[in-house]
């Protein structure tokens, strides 16, 4: 009986002492901490911390109508230090309670610091325990990380689920990229692949999470507009759904809005024989016809073939200028097609990777080939008739 | 044969706690030795009839619910003793039946017919015993029987007239069923028995008597079906009845911690039960029965753990909803368990994995609470035990007051006073009748609720995770009467997975459970042995 108890009691200590779970913070000790925001200030960085207050969130129903109404449900909190950790920790100063950024549902990264380079301050991201691979992660085109941070949205009572809801509908709309710490950081390490991260811009009282930062190595070159950002979303297949504006055949100012339901990319490389990497995109994509202004004249297969034949054109051409740009402009290929290239041809792959994005890459010959197909013209199958 | 009874591991915590209660009790059973001596040579019931008076009234000194009255047996002149206690029986029926014919006793025969001659024509009365020695003439006035001694004879009669008084069977409050029978076990023994030999008419059904308590003299029942069930448990169950050492059995609550195996057990090794049809239905299945008088508990043995989530109405057809209740029972035992446990583990250790909005409404129900979380689920916890114990003690007519208390005052005002949170009180509550739905497991599941809630603040999931390892060993290494507790789980029986987590249809369930009838009679259509076991077993 002692020996058994001896064994017992062994194997809680060793329990006790190996695990991590040696710590127990009570969920009311803890400030929950909902965007992060990232920002340089001379060589210093500036963190702000958007601390929810609970109370203020959850009685929303009863709390507003009895009064207070314009009151923040939220608190924002900035420190400047040398390192993320170092001024996370300075907040104490000016919040009671640990904060607990393990519940972050947004990272937001400042234009400045991007140009500047993310390695230096990504690692603590990764590094610490406690934070959340899920967060996902923006850049703040144009303004300070504060400035989005501290927005207020008069939708939401937590302004960093707001941006992350916002950010997570690009799969419905394909202008902007959905990336998390997790994916980021494979992004930055993988070899033939360079770093993208969506962007939000601040607008009169609200935010616009649109278009693609591009990152060259680990620094910020440059934007994608919004459709090349949607054909950036297309190549990587990112894509679940979009609304592809396509002109009218015969009266081409009129357009017809065309809602995607599918869409799917294959990526296929090639090696000429002169050592030339050639790439073809197939993508196939489907949808319906959701909005049409012109009145429709011609029967309805005809019409459907010469909106397909323009959402195909539409399509490639969102692709082809991603692909130029990314090609000329950055220099920086955010598509992957390197590491497609090391899957296939690993030999010639050694001998380029040190010039790929330099040299290799903005040359390399890109083919787009769109094969869409329109599945159902809506509700009716003409436009009413003015008379 | 059969190696699954270790004697040896299993007798030697009883004995040494046997050995307890014998020094305990040494200076009384040197009494009763020596009283035992001379009763050995005095044994014997005395010719002389005035030594027979006198030594029943030394037996029965200060007794004053004790009668003796001496008659003379007719015309023989012979004088007779009858003896008895008041109160057991009719005086009327000991009229008629006993003292009239003795006393009109008319009869020219020999004297050594005479016992024959009373025997067979003159008493009237059904259940007639011969008695040789003094002693169990003694114990026989005791258990309500009309002693008959007669001057000049070593033989006495026991005349059984014990019609005592009884509360009629009614359907018992711990167990209720809405389908099938209606009527529970009384205090009576002979009424329960009547109960069951009702359900099994077969003389297969054995109903063997035994006694325990050196004081009370409690009789002791038990029961089975020879050829279902295994003789190895049969003789287990005697042996560890025999060994039992005790002055008094009050209630059959005090057998079970004698003959379950292990001395502290944590869980309920024995069946109890106040259905004549479930304990019925339990003998069938190849259990034994153990009835105390005085007690409608009926203690079933072997024990598995699975029998605690079975309800009479799982087998009265709908298979399928039965089923769902099993499964359901199943989880509700474990949410019982676990859930004030979780709780407290992922608001003070694992917040991570808690969904952010979730987060949030817990964050602001917790607010301003001045305990920490595992604090606020013991104080809940245990209210809610002082809550269910205060039900169960309390006379009937005051217990809508405490349920009024415990929800109003407790509940509601416990959270606007901000001393615990919402969810901990829906939690607490939630656990609390979970645990109302596995009622044999209810005492046990309370206790390891604690465990769990107390190793949740040291070590959070992991430490649940320890208990849990812990318990399921535990669990795993019991037995009860050499049946693996988990059976049909562990080891995995698939015959008797038929009425585990999903129970199949009554037709389909044509073997007596693996784990139980080893060999004999497994098959209920044919009678035929469990093909590999067959031989084994006779």
């Amino acid at each position: 009986m002692a020996r058994k108890l001896a064994v017992l009691i062994l194997m809680a200590a060793v329990m006790i002492n190996c695990t991590g779970c040696w710590n127990n913070r009570d969920l009311t000790e803890l400030s929950i901490l909902t965007a992060l925001g990232i920002d340089k200030k001379g060589d210093k960085i500036e963190v702000t911390a958007q601390i929810i207050k609970p109370t203020d969130v959850s009685s929303s129903g009863a709390g507003s109508a009895g009064g207070g109404g314009g009151k923040k449900s939220y608190v924002v909190v900035s420190h400047v230090d040398k390192t993320i950790f170092a001024a996370l920790r300075g907040m104490l100063s000016k919040v009671n309670r640990k904060i607990f950024y393990s519940s972050s549902q947004v990272i937001v990264i400042s234009e400045e610091l991007a140009r500047s380079g993310v390695q230096d301050y990504i690692d603590f991201i990764l590094r610490d325990h406690e934070t959340q691979f899920k967060s996902l992660v923006i850049v703040a085109k144009g303004t300070s990380a504060k400035e989005i941070v501290q927005q207020e949205y008069e939708l939401s009572k937590v302004p960093g689920a707001f941006i992350r809801d916002t950010i997570k509908n690009s799969d419905a709309r394909g202008f902007t990229k959905e990336i998390n710490l997790l994916e980021m950081a494979r992004e930055l390490a993988s070899e033939g692949r360079e770093l993208s991260i969506g962007t939000i811009l601040k607008e009169d009282k609200s935010t616009i999470t649109e278009g693609l930062a591009i990152f060259h190595n680990d620094k910020l070159t440059g934007y994608f507009d919004k459709y090349e950002t949607r054909g950036y979303c297309f190549i990587t297949n990112r894509i679940k759904s979009s609304i592809i504006e396509v002109p009218h055949n015969e009266k081409p100012e009129k357009l017809i809005g065309v809602e995607l339901m599918k869409s799917s990319a294959k990526l296929k490389v090639g090696l000429s024989t002169d050592k030339k990497i050639e790439i073809t995109i197939k993508l196939k994509v489907s949808g319906n016809i959701g909005e049409q202004q012109a009145i429709q004249e011609k029967n309805i297969l005809d019409f459907c073939r010469c909106t397909r034949e323009n959402l195909e054109k539409a399509i490639k051409k969102d692709c082809e200028n991603a692909i130029k740009k990314s090609q000329q402009e950055f220099k920086s290929d955010i598509f992957g097609f390197g590491m497609h290239v090391f899957d296939e041809y690993p030999d010639y792959w050694k001998s380029v990777s040190d010039k790929w994005n330099d040299d290799i890459y903005p040359n390399i010959k890109v083919k787009v080939e769109v094969e869409a197909k329109i599945l159902r013209t809506g509700l009716i199958s003409k436009n009413i008739q003015i008379k | 044969m059969f190696n699954f009874i270790k004697k040896k591991t299993t007798f030697k915590s009883l004995k040494t706690y046997d050995n307890k209660i014998k020094n305990q009790a040494a200076s009384e059973k040197k009494s009763e030795k020596a009283s035992a001596k001379k009763s050995k040579k005095e044994d014997e019931i005395p010719e002389a009839i005035e030594e027979v008076k006198k030594r029943l009234n030394e037996e029965f000194s200060l007794c004053s619910d004790f009668v003796v009255r001496e008659i003379v047996l007719g015309n023989t002149g012979k004088r007779v003793i009858i003896a008895c206690i008041d109160g057991y029986f009719d005086k009327a029926i000991l009229a008629e039946n006993i003292i009239e014919p003795i006393v009109n006793f008319k009869a020219d025969i020999k004297e050594n017919e005479l016992i024959i001659h009373l025997k067979n024509k003159i008493l009237s009365i059904s259940d007639l015993k011969d008695l040789t020695s003094f002693s169990d003439s003694v114990s026989g006035i005791l258990s309500g029987d009309v002693a008959v001694y007669i001057d000049g004879e070593h033989t006495a009669f026991k005349l059984g007239l014990k019609a005592p008084e009884k509360r009629p069977v009614g359907e018992p409050d711990t167990e209720t069923s809405l389908k099938g029978s209606r009527e529970g076990f009384s205090e009576n023994l002979r009424t329960n028995t009547v109960l069951l030999r009702r359900r099994i008419k077969n003389t297969k059904f054995k109903i063997e008597s035994m006694r325990i308590g050196r004081k009370t003299n409690t009789d002791i029942i038990i029961c089975y079906v020879e050829g279902i069930v295994s003789q190895e448990v049969v003789q287990e169950v005697k042996d560890r009845l025999e060994q039992i050492n005790i002055d008094a059995v009050i209630a059959s609550g005090y057998l079970e911690q004698f003959i379950q195996d292990g001395r502290y057990p944590l869980f309920p090794v024995v069946g109890n039960s106040e259905k004549p049809d479930k304990v019925a239905a339990k003998i069938l299945e190849g259990r034994v029965a153990i009835l105390v008088d005085g007690t409608p508990t009926v203690l079933t043995v072997p024990y598995m753990m699975i029998e605690s989530f079975q309800a009479q109405e799982d087998y009265f057809g709908e298979y399928y909803f039965a089923s769902l209740m099993r499964l359901l029972r199943v989880f509700s035992f474990f949410i019982s368990v676990y859930l004030p446990g979780l709780y407290v583990a992922v608001t003070a250790f694992h917040q991570t994995i808690i969904p952010f909005k979730l987060m949030l409404t817990m964050a602001a129900t917790r607010e301003g609470i001045p305990f920490s979380a595992f604090l606020e689920a013991l104080i809940m916890v245990v209210t809610f035990e002082i809550l269910r114990e205060a039900g169960l003690r309390m006379p009937r007519a005051i217990g809508q007051a405490v349920s009024i208390v415990g929800a109003i005052v407790l509940g509601d005002a416990a959270v606007s006073a901000g001393i615990a949170s919402a969810p901990l009180v829906i939690i607490a509550a939630l656990s609390g009748i979970c645990s109302f739905i596995v009622p044999p497991l209810m005492k046990s599941g309370a206790v390891t609720r604690l465990i769990i809630l107390i190793a949740a603040n040291i070590m959070g999931l992991m430490g649940i995770g320890f208990v849990t390892f812990m318990v399921t060993i535990y669990l795993c290494n019991k037995k009860s009467f050499g049946v693996p507790y988990l059976s049909p789980f562990a080891p995995l029986r698939t015959s008797g997975m038929k009425d585990a987590l999903i129970i199949t249809p009554i037709w389909k369930m044509y073997t007596r459970p693996a784990s139980l009838a080893k060999g004999r009679d497994y098959h209920r259509t044919t009678g035929k042995p469990h093909r590999n076991r067959g031989e084994q077993d006779g």
